[in-house]
């Protein structure tokens, strides 16, 4: 043995103590896969293995997504347990239902930020966000007020984008299908004088699959038009620990096919755009053991039904109709630092705080060519919120196989005063193949201004609404049955307080519902050989029945897929998306609504150095599949038939 | 460069090295050599003694010296050894090579030595993909990621599984999906 070989076994010996082994053991029983989704930033902030961080936690990666086809966010959400994707009559927009809960419960954020607008939740337009931006989607299953603040109340969906210093190769591609859709989009990453820069921007269009409504709220037949064109540009740049992010995006000629009410509506073409500045600051040893992040954010949104909305069609008794034209715009500023602290041994301790001022402004409103704009008719108050906030989270190592993680956020609104939610993790890694949680956390959703201030034809605001509350416990099992093979079981006990409904007459909004869902979530991912992945989930739910059920949403759902790389250079994916039956409330004498199985499949190709191309067909089996609507569309809304998709990309 | 300063950031900051995280990921860059090693399958007839699957270590820093923990476990059957050379050995009989920051000044001349050799040569040296390495590993953000340079793999007459080039940054070769 050599001098050397003598002195490294030694440090070797000294180095790493008998637990570290047994990690040692525990990473190399994992597939390369779990090691790289390892390190996920979402729930603790702190670096964590996807199996142990303290969270019921997803994690879809850019792979994940070309191996699918998938052109939206929203596409490849269907395959994660416990989310649903519902298309909403007004304009298909795809409303992230998790566990069972309103879309009003779902957190939604890119890069940390929340998407969420003061009126309407995710944005009067929103349609999801185009595949070719996202690097990872991260998804927490479960509260996460109590690190984000409000509306996660049954999870937290967060997409992190391409931007500088992450793209590693430059990529042009183009997309045509069906319904008349196009998209082109590019990608760069590169290093101008000492910054590194990174550019992704997509441009797309379609006519939309414009289903047809044999019956409308009013009786009338026709086909809902769906069409919509979206340009979405990300600037990025970063230098040592400064990165900052431009971005930009662009909903226009939206047709929004029916009303909220339920009537067809062919003339409207919605708009809306939203630019973004967030400055970032992250510095790993800003102290002895210390390391900080800051941040600040600003957004304006702005917003706008073009030539009106057709709140009703023209008639013998008025030729005209009513139109309902409307815009507004919205500013969101946050400011936020938070710090990690790691000098306790067993500890990692992180507090920080923030504020975050956002307001309502320009809301224009012309109705049945009466201008409301300046009065208290409008629909919407020009009016300012601001919260400040405070959270406090420490990772605990109790013992080597034990780990407890407890925090708290308190928020206080101008509008509503302050909220306070706390949650506690308890992780118990009992073995190298086994994780066990037991996780306990309080959350909120913010009401609306909607709910709040602005009154529309069916409802009437309420100033004095507290948010909705909930409490989730969730116990949750991860197993690595071989280094090929895991599987995934949660169980949650969800229940939510204050529920605001509109309710008495006229109708007005109020706290006051309780709502509890159970569920089981159940997951495996199975390498089956070096070249075949089937991963798979099955959500059960049990929901109390009542009025503050949401019944569009089914209790069962089951998600299968595989990947099959048969020769270098291809891939070979098919999944198939089961939806259960959706029952009635009381008083809707209709069936329920069918379950149905939506089945894909996409088949890759690199060829050569720099081309790559793909196809996708959609709903291969042309399944009848409809998404829940009220009564008032008695025949639910059907969802698109077969659709054909053909990619090419360029990598240079 | 970008990469260069957060090596050297973690290089000066005590906080870095004294806290768990940073332990954590040397275990884990660990186990990406062991699952790199899992993915690759060397051409028949490659020198091989004795069955094991060498892994020779040029230079030192820390994943260097955590490597060694890697001795003895399989590797499809093959047990892993891990030989360090000294000063100016020149890697011989190693189906795997890592190229330790204190190498950075021999990168060339150690990457010249294995040339279309089927050795997997691993680095985390900036630049060292692109400059002939096969497998290039560096940290972005709190993650761990890839660079392989399918064309010296090819050259090398190493075969590379799909599931490591999927989870790869390709280049030198077409990108696979």
């Amino acid at each position: 043995m050599s001098m050397r070989k003598l002195v490294m076994a030694v440090i070797g010996l000294l180095a790493a103590p008998a637990h570290s082994d047994e990690r040692l053991d525990h990473l190399l029983s994992l597939g390369l896969e779990e090691l790289m989704a390892m390190e996920v930033s979402i729930s603790t902030s702190t670096p964590q293995p996807l199996s142990r961080s303290p969270a019921a936690v997803n994690v879809i990666t850019a792979e994940d997504i070309r191996a699918t086809g998938a052109t939206n966010l929203v596409d490849v959400l269907e395959g994660v347990p416990g989310i649903y994707v519902r298309a909403s009559q007004f304009g298909d927009r795809p409303l992230l239902h998790l566990r069972g809960a309103n879309a009003g419960q779902t957190l939604l954020m890119v890069n940390g930020v929340p998407m969420k607008d003061l009126l309407w939740g995710f944005g009067i337009y929103w349609k999801g966000l185009p595949a070719s931006m996202i690097e990872r989607v991260e998804i927490i299953r479960g509260p996460g007020s109590a690190l984000y603040g409000a509306d996660a109340g049954a999870g937290v969906i967060n997409v992190i984008t391409k931007t500088a210093g992450r793209i590693e190769y430059n990529e042009a591609g183009l997309r045509a299908g069906s319904h008349d859709s196009q998209a082109g989009w590019l990608q760069y990453g590169g290093h101008w004088g000492g910054f590194d820069v990174g550019l992704t921007a997509e441009v797309s269009g379609t006519d939309g699959y414009d289903p047809y409504i044999r019956a409308d709220r009013l009786g009338g037949a026709g086909w809902a038009g769906y069409g919509w064109r979206n340009t979405d540009l990300r600037l990025g740049v970063a230098r040592g620990n400064w990165h900052l992010h431009a971005d930009y995006m662009r909903h226009a000629d939206l047709e929004t096919g029916l009303t909220g009410a339920g009537v067809l509506d062919p003339l409207t073409r919605g708009r809306d755009s939203r630019y973004s500045l967030d400055l970032l600051y992250d510095n790993d040893c800003y102290a002895d053991d210390w390391s900080l992040s800051a941040a600040l954010h600003y957004a304006n949104l702005d917003y706008s039904s073009g030539a009106g909305f057709q709140e009703s069609p023209p008639s013998l008794a008025d030729p005209d109709g009513v139109i309902n034209r409307q815009r507004a715009a919205e500013r969101r500023l946050n400011v936020e630092a938070s710090g990690l602290y790691t000098g306790l041994a067993g500890h990692a301790v992180r507090v920080g705080a923030g504020l975050v001022w956002q307001n309502l402004y320009a809301v224009r409103q012309v109705y049945d060519s009466v201008d409301l704009t300046d009065t208290p008719a409008a629909f919407a108050p020009e009016k300012m919120r601001r919260i400040d906030y405070l959270f406090a989270q420490d990772v605990w190592t109790l013992a080597e196989d034990w780990e407890l993680t407890a925090g708290a956020r308190y928020d206080h609104y101008s509008d509503f005063g302050g909220t306070l939610n706390p949650r506690l993790a308890l992780v118990w890694q009992g073995s190298d193949r086994l994780t066990t949680k037991l996780m306990y956390g309080q959350a909120f959703r913010a009401p609306s201004y909607q709910e709040l201030y602005s009154r529309t034809s069916f409802t009437l605001p309420n100033a004095d609404l507290k948010p909705e509350r909930s409490r989730t416990w969730d116990l949750a099992f991860n197993y690595a049955a071989t280094s090929d093979l895991r599987l995934g079981l949660d169980i949650f006990h969800f229940v939510q307080r204050d529920l605001i409904a509109a309710t008495g007459k006229p109708s007005q909004f109020h706290n006051g519902g309780r709502h509890a869902i159970r569920g089981i979530e159940l997951e495996a991912h199975w390498q089956a050989t070096a070249t075949l992945r089937l991963a798979g989930n099955y959500t059960l739910r049990w929901q109390d029945d009542g009025p503050y059920r949401i019944y569009a949403v089914p209790e069962r759902e089951a998600y299968l897929r595989a990947d099959w790389a048969f020769r270098p250079g291809w891939n070979w994916n098919l999944q198939a998306n089961w939806i259960g039956a959706r029952p009635r409330p009381a008083g809707d004498a209709r069936d329920p609504a069918d379950a149905y199985t939506v089945v894909d499949t996409t088949l890759r190709h690199g060829a050569g150095k720099h081309w790559e191309f793909a196809a996708s067909l959609r709903n291969l089996l042309d399944a009848d599949a409809y998404a829940y609507t009220g009564a008032a569309i008695a025949d639910d809304l059907p969802l698109p038939g077969r659709s054909l998709y053909a990619e090419v990309r360029y990598k240079f | 460069m970008r990469r260069a300063l957060l090596l050297l950031a973690l290089w000066l900051c005590p906080a870095a090295q004294a806290d768990v995280p940073a332990g954590d990921a040397l275990l884990l860059k660990t186990a990406y050599v062991y699952n790199f090693a899992k993915f690759v399958r060397w051409p028949e007839g490659a020198p091989a003694s004795a069955n094991a699957l060498s892994l020779c270590v040029a230079g030192t820093d820390e994943l260097a010296d955590a490597l060694a923990r890697l001795r003895g476990r399989l590797v499809r059957g093959r047990p892993l050894t891990v030989q360090y050379l000294n000063g100016g050995q020149v890697p011989k009989h190693c189906q795997m090579l890592y190229v330790a920051a204190s190498a950075q000044a021999r990168q060339a001349e150690l990457l010249q030595s294995v040339r279309g050799q089927p050795v997997l040569t691993i680095s985390e040296l900036p630049g060292f993909a692109r400059a002939g390495g096969v497998i290039e590993l560096y940290r972005e953000g709190t993650r761990l990621h890839f660079i392989i340079n399918l064309g010296v793999a090819r050259a090398a007459g190493l075969e590379i599984q799909p599931g490591l080039l999927g989870l790869a940054v390709v280049i030198g070769q077409p990108a696979v999906p």
